[in-house]
């Protein structure tokens, strides 16, 4: 069943295997999923203490405390997955009880996958325990499917079982079982696959019985009966399973998109401030970060050196940032250590510093810019429309707005809102308020949003053209009734306020003056300010 | 002989520009922006508003006329089809005052001051350092030298005015031209806090715009 590598190689399959087929244009270049799976991740992830001691991974089932995996030793001393923990007690002697952390194990798995992410763009995480690439896009750069496998197994060691086939299922299914196969055409699929157990297949635990029952025990046997009686008697599921094994099926993985940060960090072997060593050391950084966005083909608009202090008396720990940025991004990190210098120099460092930390948090691709290939000066030009696009995404839609004259008598409404076009600004207006507006009337540059009153104490004679009676708006409930002026405040602002004719405030006011004229209770009526000669 | 000697030197000093010169105004005419006043032209040390630079307004209270003296280069701005964009104006822009003061509302964009601080810095950045923009004009709740630092190199990068507003006593800030604005009645009066431009520490002009 499993197929010799060399042999496949050989035999110039896989050159096929990632070309179109001739004979039909149409036909897809195959698939080729690579399924690395590692059995001991959650043992490598419990990063025991002494690996030559027995060493039991633990889970929580219902209250109850269960082997999930164990080391070799304890394996070796009659140690099961799962088993009680207590049993295992009783079969190892001093066994080094690790609570499992599916955290921790998923961290691992990423950092798996970052080993291998630079052989394919698609490649997806199904944790706890399994990578899947596909690799068909990959073959020619590597040197041909064998280079990738072999460098893949040569990276991981004894640790993953790795197998190839065209169905991520099947991949899966084949590392799952221990299967270190390479099945390079679908229809070597049914019979690399014939012999796995039903009892691995991700199935319901009641249909694999029924499966059972049948005396159906493998992959095989299933395929030895009638399609259409299968999917009649065990439902449409396991049908449709079948076909994702043989790639007859389209099966889509999630793909992961890791998000990229760099993070380094240097050591310094003596605490020293001295900042030319720091100066060296940061010029390291950066040079390991070029390294990386090479490898990612990314750029950066900013760096983050952290500069971490230790003191020896108290063990209190501290640290100074510095950051440097740039407006444009860049693939060249080291274009920031003149940044770097200039404001280590302007620093005071008064304890020494232990170690130096440069991260990058946010690393652009590379295909986000493009150049204008006749037109290298525009390049930073992007349009107005772009950017007003780029301010409303930040901002949401509501921050940002033009404005336009309404016609309305009354002030508050004499004006509206109107959304900011990111492509052409014309836009068609209401109407012009210049209809309404009659001769010698000011407005103010500003409007308050909501009238307030003001204290106004003396009161200045007024022109003609300072005053203004505005009344309207009887038909839909906001009828304002108000007396306008300018005037100049103490503090020198230049305000348009009113007097509320229509409240009852007014009224008494002006009552009350009249009739109690010689009174301390002197009601006044109140200025309201509306607007500012800005 | 010695007339033409000195007025050679004056020739050779004035080709200078990274010769600073006092009060005089070695200044070329694509560095400023008329302001609309000739008196105030006259007055200002680069011969109208810094076309590249950023200018801080400080007045003690909103309306004295901070805005007031900026309309004749908003309209001009706009008519030319550059766009302006007001961020956190404390109150509403007036779109009559404005359309009848002669700008294209079609050109203004505002950005309400309900934004958050960072956001405010972002985009005061990012609008003044578009090459395509006309003017912008900031109102910020608080502010700190480093942000203006970077505005001001945004504005003389992409060769945009932009101008800063405050309301209250005013603190250092390195703006390159600081002025101060109060108003009596209809008098407007102008001070220099500072200028980069030329030494024009504490002069003052007054205004009469009804």
């Amino acid at each position: 069943m499993n197929l010799n590598l060399s042999q496949a190689v050989r035999n110039n399959e896989v050159v096929s295997a990632s070309k179109p087929n001739k004979s039909h244009p149409t036909a897809r270049p195959t698939a080729l999923w690579i399924c690395i799976y590692f059995p001991a991740i959650s043992l490598d992830a419990a990063s025991a203490k002494n690996p030559d001691l027995p060493i039991l991974v633990v889970e929580n089932i219902k209250d109850r405390q269960v082997v999930y995996t164990a080391s070799t030793t304890a394996l070796d001393q009659g140690v099961m997955s799962g088993m009680p923990l207590n049993a295992a007690y009783a079969l190892c002697h001093k066994p080094e009880i690790i609570l499992r952390s599916i955290a921790k194990e998923t961290t691992l798995l990423k950092q798996y996958a970052e080993l291998i992410s630079h052989y394919t763009p698609t490649y997806s995480l199904s944790p706890p325990d399994t990578l899947l690439l596909e690799v068909s896009g990959s073959v020619k750069l590597f040197g041909g499917i064998s280079a990738i496998y072999q460098s893949i197994k040569n990276t991981f060691n004894v640790s993953a079982v790795i197998s190839l086939s065209p169905s991520p299922s099947a991949s899966r299914l084949l590392a799952h079982t221990g299967h270190e196969s390479v099945v390079l055409h679908p229809h070597q699929l049914k019979k690399s696959l014939s012999t796995i157990k039903i009892a691995h297949i991700d199935l319901h635990k009641k249909m694999k019985m029924q499966l059972s029952k049948c005396g159906i025990h493998t992959l095989g046997d299933l395929w030895r009966l009638p399609r259409p009686d299968l999917g009649r008697r065990f439902g449409i599921d396991l049908v449709r399973m079948m076909d994702k094994l043989l790639a007859a099926e389209p099966d889509p993985q999630t793909a992961t998109v890791p998000k990229l940060t760099f993070s380094k960090e240097i050591i310094l072997s003596t605490h020293n401030n001295d900042k030319a060593i720091l100066c060296l050391a940061a010029e390291e950084l950066l040079t390991m970060a070029q390294h990386f966005l090479k490898q990612h083909s990314s750029m950066m608009e900013k760096v983050s050196f952290k500069l971490r202090h230790e003191k020896y008396n108290d063990h209190e720990r501290s640290s100074t940032e510095v950051l440097a940025r740039s407006q444009k991004a860049s693939h060249d990190p080291r274009r920031f250590l003149p940044q770097f210098t200039e404001q280590l120099a302007q620093l005071n460092l008064a304890q020494p510093v232990s170690s130096i930390c440069l991260t990058i948090d946010e690393v652009i691709p590379s295909s986000r810019f493009s150049d204008d290939l006749f037109n290298p000066e525009k390049k930073d030009n992007q349009d107005w429309g772009h950017l007003m696009d780029v301010i409303k995404s930040r901002l949401g839609n509501h921050l940002l707005y033009g404005i336009q004259p309404f016609p309305d008598h009354r002030p508050e409404l004499a004006w509206k809102q109107r959304t900011v076009q990111s492509g052409s600004t014309k836009q068609p207006c209401l109407g012009k308020a210049k209809e309404i507006k009659q001769v010698g009337q000011k407005r103010p540059l500003w409007l308050v949003r909501k009238p307030g009153k003001i204290e106004v104490k003396i009161f200045q004679p007024a022109s003609i053209h300072d005053v203004e009676r505005i009344q309207s708006g009887w038909w839909d409930q906001q009828n304002i009734r108000r007396d306008y002026q300018i005037i100049h405040l103490d503090n020198g602002a230049k305000v348009w306020a009113y007097l509320d004719l229509s409240s009852r405030d007014f009224f008494n006011g002006v009552r009350g003056w009249s009739r109690t004229k010689n009174t301390v209770r002197q009601k006044q009526s109140h200025w309201y300010l509306h607007g500012l000669f800005g | 002989m010695t007339n033409e000697t000195s007025i050679s030197l004056e020739d050779l000093v004035k080709d200078h520009s990274m010769l600073w010169r006092g009060s005089k105004k070695n200044i070329s005419s694509d560095q400023f922006l008329k302001t609309g006043y000739a008196e105030l032209d006259q007055f200002l040390p680069t011969g109208g508003w810094p076309s590249d630079s950023l200018t801080e307004i400080i007045v003690d209270h909103w309306g004295n006329g901070e805005l007031q003296v900026l309309l004749p280069l908003l309209m001009k701005i706009s008519q030319n089809a550059f766009p302006i964009v007001f961020i956190a104006p404390p109150h509403i822009p007036y779109a009559p005052a404005l359309e009848s003061a002669g700008i294209l509302l079609d050109k203004l964009i505002i950005i309400d001051d309900e934004i958050n601080t960072n956001d405010l810095w972002w985009v005061a950045e990012k609008t003044l350092r578009h090459p395509e923009c006309g003017a912008v004009l900031i109102w910020p709740k608080n502010q700190n030298p480093q942000h203006i630092r970077r505005l001001q190199l945004a504005a003389s990068t992409a060769r945009n005015p932009g101008f800063l507003f405050r309301c209250g006593a005013p603190t250092q800030s390195p703006a390159p031209l600081r002025l101060k604005l109060s108003r009596s009645m209809d008098d407007i009066t102008i001070r220099i806090l500072k200028s980069r431009f030329g030494w024009q520490q504490n002069r003052s002009i007054s205004l009469h715009l009804p």
